[in-house]
Formats: C-alpha cells, structure tokens, sequence
C-alpha cells in the first residue's frame, strides 16, 4: 500500500511541474488596445482575421466599397459602413472564442474575430 | 521526359480553399458551426505527457496484484419504495413513448414540409444535435434511454397490439435468423448513417432527414416482421446496438436476477451465476420481484466477460475507428491530404470525391483493425503464447471503448451546449414559417457559455480520464482472461502502448484548427 502511496505523490509532483514548466505565463500587461484598419472589397475584407486577447478593447475602423452592416456574430456587435466613409466600432472583447463577422444581409462570412483567453496559451 | 505544369498542380489544393471560403460565406450561420478555440500546443504535449505517466503510474500499481476482481457494488433503485412505483408505472412508460413517437413524427413532418434551411427547421438540429449527440452522451453518463424511447419499437408494438387485437394473429412471422448473420446487419445500416454524417454533403437538408428516417423504418420495420422484433432490435437495429453498446459504460443497468428467467426468454444472454444484465427481453418478460434497476460504478459493463463474436468485434472497430475519422475529417491538416489526391478524384468525374472519401471510411476500420491484430499478436507473445490472437483481439475490444468515448464527448459537448440551444427557438417554431407555439420563438443563442480555457481544460481532463479507465479495464480483463498474474502485466505492455497511441491522437486532433462541418458540406455541393 505505502508503495502505492509513494507512486500516486510522485505521479502527482511529477503532473504538476510538468504542468507548471510548460504553462506559458500569458501577457502580464493586462488589457490592451488593439486596433485595426480593415477594408472591404466585394467578398474580400482585408484583412480577414483578428486575433487578440481576453479582456482587450478592439477598435475597427472600416471602409468598404458599398453600403453593409457589419455584424459581430457571438459579440452581437454591428455596425454600419456607408460608401467611402470611415465607420468606427469599438468593443471589449470579453468572450473567448473564434467569432464569425459577417455582412448582415447576407450572413456572408467575411472574417474572423479570434479572442484567445489572457493565460494558458 | 514532359515537363508537368506546376500551375495545375499547385492549383489543386487552391481550387479546394476557394471552395471553402466561397461556400462558407454562403452557409455562415449554417448548421454545425464551432465557435471553439484548438487546444493550445503546450497543453497537448502536457496531456500527452500526462497519458504517457499515469500510464506508467498505473501499471506499477498492478504489480503484484493477484485478485481477479470479482463483482462490483451494486445498488437496486428499485428497492426503493416510491421509485419502485414510479419508474415501471404504465402511465410513466407510455408517455416517454408517446412523447418520442411524437418527436419522430415531427422530425418526419417537419423535414418534409417546413422551411429547408437546416437552421430554421426542427428535424437537423434535433437528429444530428440532440439524438445523436445528446442522446449518445446520456446513454453513455446515465443509462440506456433508447430501449425505452425507441419509436420504431413502440409504433411496431402498437401495431402488434391492434393486428393482435382484430384476432390475426400478431406481425411477427419468426422466420430463423441465420446464426452467421450475427450484427452484420445493424453494422452495415451503422455505417450507412455514419457515411451520412459525415460524407453525404446534403445531410443536414430537412427532407433527406425525412426520406433516410422513413428509409430506415421500412428497414426495420421489415426486420422485425419477418425476423421477430427482439432479434431484430438484437441484431439488425443499428442504434440498439450501437446506444447498447455505449449503455456498458453507463452506471446502470437492468438485471434479472433468475437465471431461469434469462434462459427461458431465448435472448443469447450472457449468464452469470444466477442473473443477466442489460438483456431487455427478459427483463420485459420477467416477474417484478426478480427485476432490479441498479446503480453501479462505471464502465463496469465492459468487463462483463462474455465471449465477443466477430461480428461484435467488427461493430465496435467501426465504431472506434469511426469516431477518429469524423473529427480527423473536418482537421486542415486532412484537408490539405485531400487537395493531394483531388485532381485524381476530378479525372473521376463528379462523384470521384465522396467517393475517395467514401473509400476512407471503409479503409479506417480495416486499418485499425489491422493496427489491432498486431498489438494483440504482441500481447499474445507477451504472454506466454497460450491464447488465440482472435481471443485476444475479441476480449479486449471493450477496454478501448472509454477513450473513444471520451473523446466523442471532449469534442462535441460544446456543440451540444451551444448549438443544442437552438431547439429551444425551434420548438416554437419547427416548420421556420415564423410560429411562435410557447413563446421561445425568440430564444437568442448565448455562443459564449463556455469560456475557452475551461473548454481546453475539460477536454484534455476528460481524455487522460478516458485514457486511465480504459488502462484499468485492460488491467481486469487480463487477470481475468490470462489468470496468471505475472503473464497478465506482461500482456498490458503492448495495449498501453496501443491505447497511448489513440489517446495522444484524439488530443492530436482536438489541438487542430477545425474545418467547419458546414464549410465541407458546402464544398461537396461546390464541387457537383
């Protein structure tokens, strides 16, 4: 039994140094701004995936060459791009995941928003 | 020598991405979309480092251990005064069966008549999202459900009845079932629906739900007809044997406790010294006091210890090997394997893809099946040589069964919670022609229920935790299969490095980028 016991806290001790070393320490500068210039072509948008951290305030600043509303899909985010205007959104992405965005009307996926957890990645 | 046109070649793989990014902008909301983010790197070394060690952690707890475990605790729910009453009252029983024969018939109803976007009509979401995975979990975490809902046993023994009642005679002819046949059946209509989920591009379209769904209860309802229902639901009925086979994980069971009983109801049930499990035609059959609903540790069924056919051992392989296909299918690594071999199923002509795809998961099986001998062959070796490879192969089977499993859960349980809530809006609306039948009509899906990191955590948690049953069921089948202890840990040596070759890949896999279901549907339409 004592033999057992022995392994079981090895095992353990072993599990979590491992676990400890191989855990990356994640951004300690807490929540960033990030913003983003994007531009949208016919199905293009430019560019197409965003990848930021929990907790970040991501900006996006639009141009398309129509008129669409863009939706934040997870984020229920949207926003309104007209012809040759600058359209501004602003939010803080505070859901983890990999969010769709998509032109309203046609639920058309232009992008992806990619909001990674703070630690352990 | 010609000079190939490199263009063309590299073109391949190219034509394949257009199709994915053109077709996923035309079903985006589209069934089946993940929002999940790929196990990190470093927590798929560690989970694997984890496999490798409590691997070795178990094993040196085997050492020395002699005692072939025996029974296991048990606890009858129906000694219990008030669920004893309860859980076998007609009125409960009928309306679960009333309840799932509506279900099926609106599943029907709605494939063929309401709106075919798969996420405005009830039938996609409640086949593939909630019976099938839903059902799959629960069957495995609590208990064989499907005995009870299954609607094409309830609607067949209505019929029966009512036949019955007008003095014909009852519908079943009991023509003999040829014993060489075994689960064949069931296996092959198994792997018609499993090409269905997941090669058949048009799957989530309503009115094919409708059409297979009536398909298949003309199938069934044939078997049970001519060959008896029981025998049928036995052997021919893909998801009784399928659900029954994920029911042995589960930590209930059903139990007669008379053997004479269990011999009388000519089901083939394995006997133990005076009681059957899990053999739910003599259950129906047998007097109340000698029924027990028990409670009991999981995974035990697996280790039942009876002999497995071939036949068995074939459906379980396909399952395996099944569940690795499906999520190894939708990786982009797969898919840049894909590209490789496109050009070739183009000179084909247009059914040149699904049908390597279709190749695929023929060959699977085969080649875990091949992959499975060989390690058992080394167990054989390992162990003194005294036992068939067959026997080997066959008794082992189960122990694999946890890792599949917990990886089928690590990797659609999210898609449970979150793309399962869309039966809520359904429900009020199941046709998508705008009802609003209990006012839910409204429901908006809440996407971010589950935070990424605790969805890395649990998935690798519930692998290494698959991982660690399955080594320990290993553990009590050898004891019990070879008896020599000594011979027994020797025989674990090559199934640990068998069973840490499939857990590392399903960690593999759950710590890729994911191709979206939708996207891969689509891309098949594209390339029609």
């Amino acid at each position: 039994m004592s033999r057992q016991i022995t392994f079981a806290v090895l095992a353990l001790l072993v599990l979590g140094g491992l676990f400890v070393t191989l855990r990356p320490d994640g951004s300690n500068a807490g929540p960033q701004d990030a913003r983003f210039n994007v531009s949208i072509n016919g199905d293009a948008m430019e560019p197409n995936e965003f990848t930021v951290r929990d907790g970040d305030t991501v900006t996006f600043q639009i141009k398309a060459d129509r008129e669409l509303d863009l939706h934040f899909h997870g984020y229920d985010e949207a926003v309104a791009v007209k012809d040759s205007e600058t359209a501004t959104l602003s939010f803080e992405a505070n859901k983890t995941g990999s969010w769709p965005i998509e032109e309203h009307e046609t639920e058309a996926e232009l992008g992806k928003l990619v909001v990674q957890p703070r630690e352990g990645n | 020598m010609k000079r190939r046109n490199p263009v063309r070649w590299l073109a391949a793989p190219g034509v394949l991405l257009l199709a994915v990014a053109s077709v996923g902008r035309a079903e985006a909301h589209g069934f089946g979309q993940r929002y999940t983010l790929p196990v990190p790197l470093w927590l798929y070394l560690y989970g694997s480092a984890a496999v490798v060690v409590l691997s070795f952690v178990l094993v040196g707890f085997f050492v020395g251990e002699e005692k072939v475990p025996g029974g296991y605790r048990r606890y009858n729910l129906l000694g219990v005064h008030w669920l004893r009453t309860l859980l076998p009252h007609p009125a409960l029983l009928l309306t679960l069966r009333v309840l799932s024969v509506g279900l099926f018939a609106l599943v029907v109803i709605s494939g063929t008549l309401g709106d075919q976007a798969p996420s405005l009509n009830f039938a996609p979401t409640f086949v593939w999202v909630i019976w099938w995975v839903g059902l799959g979990a629960v069957t495995a975490l609590v208990g064989n459900l499907w005995v009870l809902l299954n609607p094409w046993k309830t609607l067949f023994d209505w019929a029966d009845a009512a036949v019955s009642r007008m003095a014909l005679g009852g519908l079943e002819l009991h023509a003999p079932y040829p014993r060489w046949l075994g689960v064949w059946p069931a296996l092959v209509l198994y792997f018609g629906f499993v090409w269905l989920e997941i090669i058949f591009a048009c799957a989530p379209r309503p009115s094919n739900i409708a059409l297979f769904a009536l398909a298949y209860s003309v199938i069934t309802w044939t078997g049970m007809v001519y060959f008896g229902r029981d025998v049928w639901l036995r052997q021919g009925e893909a998801f009784s044997v399928f659900f029954g086979i994920l029911a042995r994980f589960a930590p209930t069971e059903v139990r007669v406790t008379d053997s004479g009983a269990c011999t009388a109801c000519d089901a083939p049930c394995h006997i133990e010294p005076d009681s059957c499990v899990n053999c739910y035609e003599c259950f129906e059959f047998a007097e109340p006091a000698k029924r027990q609903l028990n409670l009991r540790p999981w995974a035990v069924g697996l280790v039942r210890g009876e002999a497995i056919t071939a036949d068995r051992l074939a459906f379980v392989l396909f399952m395996l090997a099944s569940v690795t296909v499906d999520g190894l299918q939708v990786t982009s690594a797969w898919l840049r394997l894909e590209a490789l071999a496109f050009p070739a199923t183009q000179a084909v002509g247009r059914w040149g893809y699904p049908m390597l795809q279709t190749l695929g998961l023929l060959v699977a099986p085969v080649l875990f099946g091949v992959i499975y001998y060989g390690f058992a062959e080394l167990m054989r070796r390992a162990s003194g040589r005294e036992q068939r490879v067959h026997t080997i192969a066959a008794g082992f089977i189960y122990s694999l069964v946890p890792i599949a499993l917990a990886y089928q859960i690590a990797h659609y349980y999210t898609l449970l919670l979150i793309q399962g809530q869309t039966i809520i809006p359904l429900l009020s609306d199941p046709f998508g022609w705008g009802w609003n039948l209990f006012g839910t009509a409204g429901y908006s899906v809440n996407a971010a229920v589950l935070g990424a990191a605790f969805v890395w955590y649990s998935q690798v948690a519930l692998i290494v935790a698959g991982h660690v049953i399955a080594v320990y069921l290993a553990h009590v089948l050898a004891l019990r299969l070879l008896r020599n202890p000594r011979r027994a840990l020797h025989s674990q040596y090559p199934l640990l490095a068998l069973m840490v070759l499939y857990t590392v890949s399903s960690l593999w896999i759950l710590s890729q980028p994911i191709i979206e279901e939708t996207n891969r549907a689509g891309l098949l339409l594209y390339l029609r």
